[in-house]
């Protein structure tokens, strides 16, 4: 038997991860745990309200992937439209794995 | 929506102790009605044909993210859908908040859903409800 993951294991790996990349998450990363967090979520190992702060951890990542599995490709497709968001997922500039972390072995 | 399933659903709290009142700014889109001093929008959910826990789920979360831009509270009379039960309406609520907080990510605000109400038939065919609220689930 598996335990449950905690909020506060969930935000120090989250956590770590971000300090590697210099504080910022690249995109790629975040779109991962985006879907990572959904899941635990979807099926109730994570609180609603302990989703809403792990995805304020990830900085601004685009909507459409995790609306696709959430809503199903037609919704999403649908509410994006209606709301102006775009389907097409932007890329954000990946930041320089810093010095240090590069050093590590 | 229709007035009947307006009054349907109004019918509905009511004979559970609650008491819907109307919205000054219904016609601005800003919720059907007030509870308790807090806005809720009203939805209807049926037809879904093929109604495997992953649609039924999906369309919950649907109608909840179309209610969104509403009123933070959302009521959904799923009475006319067979195939709904307790597991499936709280995994329906919980993917609309997924989606909820994702946008509010993109956009860089505030989710906006707090409560999901949804109304169903239980396993013996009487009316039946499940809030799932963001704070406490």
């Amino acid at each position: 038997m598996i335990d449950k993951p905690t909020y506060s294991e969930l935000e120090s790996r989250i956590k770590d991860v971000t300090r590697f990349f210099g504080g910022t998450l690249p995109i790629e990363h975040a779109l991962v745990w985006d879907g990572y967090i959904g899941a635990l979520s979807e099926w109730g190992l994570i609180s609603v309200k302990e989703h809403e702060r792990l995805v304020h951890l990830l900085g601004k990542i685009p909507a459409a992937p995790m609306l696709h599995i959430a809503l199903g490709s037609e919704g999403a497709h649908e509410l994006m439209e209606r709301e102006g968001l775009e389907d097409i997922p932007f890329r954000r500039k990946s930041p320089a794995r810093v010095q240090k972390a590069g050093n590590r072995r | 929506m229709s007035k009947a399933d307006e009054r349907a659903i109004d019918d509905y709290l009511r004979a559970k102790g609650i008491h819907p009142q109307p919205n000054p700014g219904e016609a601005a889109g800003q919720g059907d009605r007030l509870i308790d001093g807090l806005r809720a929008e009203y939805k209807t959910l049926s037809g879904v044909v093929n109604p495997t826990a992953d649609k039924l789920s999906a369309a919950i979360s649907n109608r909840a993210m179309n209610a969104r831009s509403q009123a933070p509270n959302v009521i959904i009379d799923a009475r006319n859908q067979h195939g709904m039960n307790e597991g499936i309406v709280r995994r329906g609520a919980v993917r609309a908040y997924n989606a909820d907080d994702t946008i509010a990510s993109a956009a860089g605000g505030a989710a906006k859903i707090e409560s999901i109400r949804v109304i169903f038939k239980d396993a013996s065919g009487n009316d039946t409800d499940i809030i799932v609220s963001r704070t406490t689930s």
